[in-house]
C-alpha cells in the first residue's frame, strides 16, 4: 500500500514531531464499547495528543466517530481494543472512490473558523485482503466512500478491529476527487479574470504559488491534490499582472500627488521669484535715483561745510586797518612812531618821538582816555633826542600798549 | 513518478523554496505592502521634496520678498525726502562757487597765492621784496570742528614809499577775495615793512 501524505512539508514535519511525541506515550489502552450510556462514556479523544494548529483546522488525527458509528456503538458490544495512537497512515485514492458526505452543510464562517478535519480515505489493508471484502459503497452512499484504518505501526498484525464504514468524520469535507476540476478551469470560472485562487488546484508546478501548493506538489505522488475546503480556497489573490499593475499604480499615483504638490509649490515659487526680480529691478532704479540725489546732497553738504569754514575764518580774521585808524585817531600832532612790531596778541611796544615832554604827556593821557583802543598804556624811558645839525629834536619814549579786546577783529566800516 | 535525482537539487530546491516563500509572503501581505509602499513614497516625498521646497517657498516669501518690500518702502520714503530737498534750491550759482573756491581753495595752491598777493601789491604801489610760504602742517587741526580747513603761513617783505600806501595796502589785503590774515606787522625803517600773513585752503 502506497503511503500518501497530503500535508504540506512544514506541517508534515510538525506532524511527524507530534507522532514522535505520541509514540513516547503508553500505547495501549482500553476502550469499552459496552458500558455506561453514551453520555457517560469516556471520550477517547481526550487522550489525543496535543494537536497543532493545522491539525485543529484541517484535522490529521483520528476522525470522530460519525453518526453511523455512534449508532453502532450503542449496540451492546463487548470488546477490548489495543490501539496505538490512531492516525491515518495511508490513503489510497481512487477515482472511483467517492468522498464521504460531510454531514449537515455548514455556514461560510463556520466552514472557515469551524474545526475541520482532514478527510480520511482508506482502503482495506493488505492484511485484511483475506477477509471477506467489504462491499464498495455505491455512489449514492457517500458515507461509504472511505474507511478509517486503525493501524499499529510496530505490531506485525493488522488492526484488530476495523470499524464499520462510516461517514467521513470531517465537518468540511472537500468535494469528491472525481468532481474536482482542473485548476485552470476552476480559476477562470470561480475567480474571474483579475484574481487567482490560492492554491490553484491541479495547476502546473510552476504556477503553484502557495505553501500548500508547494507541499502538495512536493509530494511523491504523481498528481496534485488539494484538500483545502472550497471556502478557504475562495481567498483570492491578485494575479501577477494585477499585482504589477497595482504596484505600478501604488508608485505612480503617490509620485503624481507629490509632483502635483511640487508643481504647485514650484509655481508659487516662480511667482515669488518673479516678484523678487521685479522688486530688484525697482530697487536698482530707485537706488540710481537715490545715488543722484545723494551725490547732490554730498555736494551741498561739502559746500555747506566749506561755507561754515569760510565764515569761521572770516570771523577770526585780523583787521589791522582798524588798528591803524585808531592809532592815527589817538595820536597827537607832534608825535610820530619810529618802528612798529605788532602781532595779534595785542601787547606791543611803540617807540615814539614827541616834540616835547608836554606833548609826550598829552599823548599818554590821550591814549589812556581811549578805552576803545587801549586797555593800558605805560611809558618806559623818556629821553631827549638831539642831533648835531638841528640840536634837540624831541623826546623819545616807548609806549607799552595793551590793545582793547577785539580791536583787531573789528572790521573798519 | 520519482524524479531523477540531481546533485544540485537541494540547492535548487532551497532557492525555489525561498523564492516561493517570498512569493507567498508577497501574496499574503500584498495589500499591506502596497499600502506601505504608498505611505513610504508619500512620506518620503513629503520630507525630501515637498517639505524642502515649501521651506524654500516660505523663506523666499517671508524673508526675501518681505525684506525687499521693506527696503522698497524705505527707499520710497528717502526718494520723497530727497525730491523735496532737491526742489528747495539753495541759490548757490556757479559764479558763487567760483568765488568761493578763490576765497578758500580746495588745495594748497602756492602759485595762486603768489599771483594774488603780487597782483594786489602791484595795484597799491607796493613792491614785494620777498615771499616765504610755509605750509603749516602741524596746525592741521586749525579749526577742530572741521579738520578740512588748513592754514598756510606767508612771510612777505615789501617796500612801501609812504605810510599812506602801506595803510591802503593793508586794507586791500583785508578785503581781498582770497583770505589773507595778517598775523603780525613790523617795520624798522621808513619804507621796509615785513608781514606775516596766513592764508587758508579747504581740503576735505
Amino acid at each position: 500500500m502506497e503511503k500518501i501524505n497530503l500535508l504540506p512539508e512544514d506541517f508534515r514535519q510538525k506532524d511527524t514531531k507530534d507522532q514522535q511525541k505520541i509514540a513516547k506515550r503508553p500505547k495501549i489502552f482500553e476502550v469499552q464499547f459496552s458500558g455506561p450510556p453514551a453520555s457517560q462514556r469516556p471520550d477517547l479523544t481526550s487522550d489525543k495528543p496535543r494537536q497543532s494548529w493545522w491539525q485543529r483546522v484541517f484535522g490529521s488525527g483520528p476522525a470522530k466517530p460519525s453518526k453511523a458509528n455512534q449508532g453502532s456503538k450503542q449496540k451492546p458490544v463487548s470488546a477490548s481494543l489495543d490501539i496505538k495512537t490512531p492516525r491515518v497512515e495511508k490513503i489510497n485514492l481512487k477515482k472511483s472512490a467517492k468522498p464521504a458526505k460531510a454531514g449537515q452543510p455548514k455556514s461560510f464562517w463556520a466552514n472557515i473558523f469551524g474545526r475541520a478535519n482532514l478527510p480520511t480515505l482508506a482502503q482495506e489493508p493488505k492484511s485484511l485482503a483475506n477477509h471477506s471484502p467489504l462491499p464498495m459503497a455505491p455512489k449514492a452512499e457517500p458515507s461509504q466512500a472511505g474507511r478509517l484504518i486503525w493501524k499499529e505501526d510496530k505490531l506485525p498484525v493488522g488492526p484488530t478491529v476495523v470499524p464499520p464504514p462510516a461517514e467521513p468524520m470531517v465537518k468540511n469535507s472537500p468535494p469528491a476527487l472525481g468532481s474536482i476540476k482542473p485548476s485552470a478551469k476552476v480559476d477562470k470560472q470561480a475567480t474571474g479574470r483579475g484574481y487567482r485562487s490560492r492554491p490553484p488546484r491541479f495547476s502546473k508546478p510552476e504556477q503553484q504559488k502557495t505553501k500548500h501548493r508547494q507541499a502538495a506538489s512536493s509530494g511523491k505522488i504523481g498528481f496534485d491534490i488539494n484538500l483545502i475546503p472550497e471556502e478557504l480556497v475562495s481567498i483570492k489573490y491578485y494575479s501577477i499582472r494585477w499585482q504589477v499593475f497595482i504596484i505600478f499604480l501604488a508608485v505612480t499615483l503617490p509620485c503624481l500627488v507629490i509632483y502635483g504638490f511640487y508643481f504647485i509649490i514650484n509655481g508659487e515659487q516662480a511667482k515669488i521669484n518673479n516678484k523678487i526680480n521685479a522688486y530688484h529691478q525697482e530697487l536698482t532704479t530707485m537706488r540710481e535715483d537715490l545715488s543722484v540725489y545723494k551725490e547732490k546732497q554730498n555736494q551741498n553738504i561739502g559746500l555747506q561745510r566749506k561755507l561754515l569754514a569760510l565764515s569761521w575764518v572770516l570771523k577770526e580774521k585780523i583787521y589791522w586797518s582798524n588798528f591803524f585808524n585808531l592809532l592815527e585817531k589817538h595820536t597827537l600832532d607832534g608825535v610820530y612812531y619810529r618802528t612798529l612790531a605788532a602781532d595779534t596778541s595785542g601787547d606791543f611796544v611803540l617807540p615814539a618821538v614827541a616834540d616835547s615832554y608836554q606833548t609826550m604827556a598829552e599823548q599818554i593821557v590821550a591814549l589812556e582816555q581811549a578805552p576803545d583802543f587801549v586797555k593800558t598804556v605805560k611809558v618806559d624811558g623818556a629821553r631827549l633826542m638831539s642831533s648835531a645839525k638841528a640840536g634837540v629834536v624831541g623826546v623819545m619814549f616807548d609806549l607799552k600798549i595793551s590793545l582793547s579786546d577785539d580791536i583787531l577783529k573789528k572790521q573798519q566800516p | 513518478m520519482p524524479k531523477p535525482k540531481n546533485k544540485n537539487l537541494p540547492f535548487k530546491n532551497k532557492l525555489e523554496r525561498i523564492r516561493k516563500e517570498i512569493a507567498a509572503f508577497i501574496n499574503q501581505f500584498f495589500a499591506p505592502i502596497v499600502f506601505l509602499l504608498v505611505v513610504v513614497i508619500l512620506v518620503g516625498g513629503y520630507f525630501f521634496i515637498i517639505r524642502v521646497q515649501y521651506a524654500n517657498l516660505v523663506k523666499s516669501r517671508d524673508v526675501d520678498l518681505t525684506g525687499l518690500e521693506k527696503e522698497i518702502t524705505k527707499l520710497n520714503q528717502e526718494l520723497v525726502l530727497f525730491s523735496q530737498y532737491v526742489k528747495e534750491d539753495v541759490g548757490f550759482t556757479d559764479k558763487d562757487r567760483e568765488l568761493l573756491s578763490r576765497a578758500l581753495p580746495d588745495k594748497f595752491d602756492f602759485p595762486s597765492i603768489v599771483v594774488q598777493f603780487t597782483a594786489l601789491a602791484q595795484k597799491y604801489d607796493v613792491e614785494v621784496l620777498s615771499i616765504n610760504i610755509k605750509e603749516n602742517l602741524k596746525d592741521e587741526a586749525y579749526w577742530p570742528q572741521n579738520p578740512a580747513l588748513k592754514k598756510v603761513n606767508i612771510n612777505v617783505g615789501v617796500f612801501v614809499e609812504n605810510y599812506d600806501k602801506w595803510r591802503r595796502f593793508i586794507k586791500a589785503l583785508e578785503s581781498s577775495v582770497m583770505v589773507f590774515d595778517v598775523q603780525s606787522i613790523s617795520f624798522s625803517s621808513a619804507s621796509n615793512y615785513s608781514l606775516d600773513v596766513a592764508a587758508y585752503y579747504y581740503q576735505p
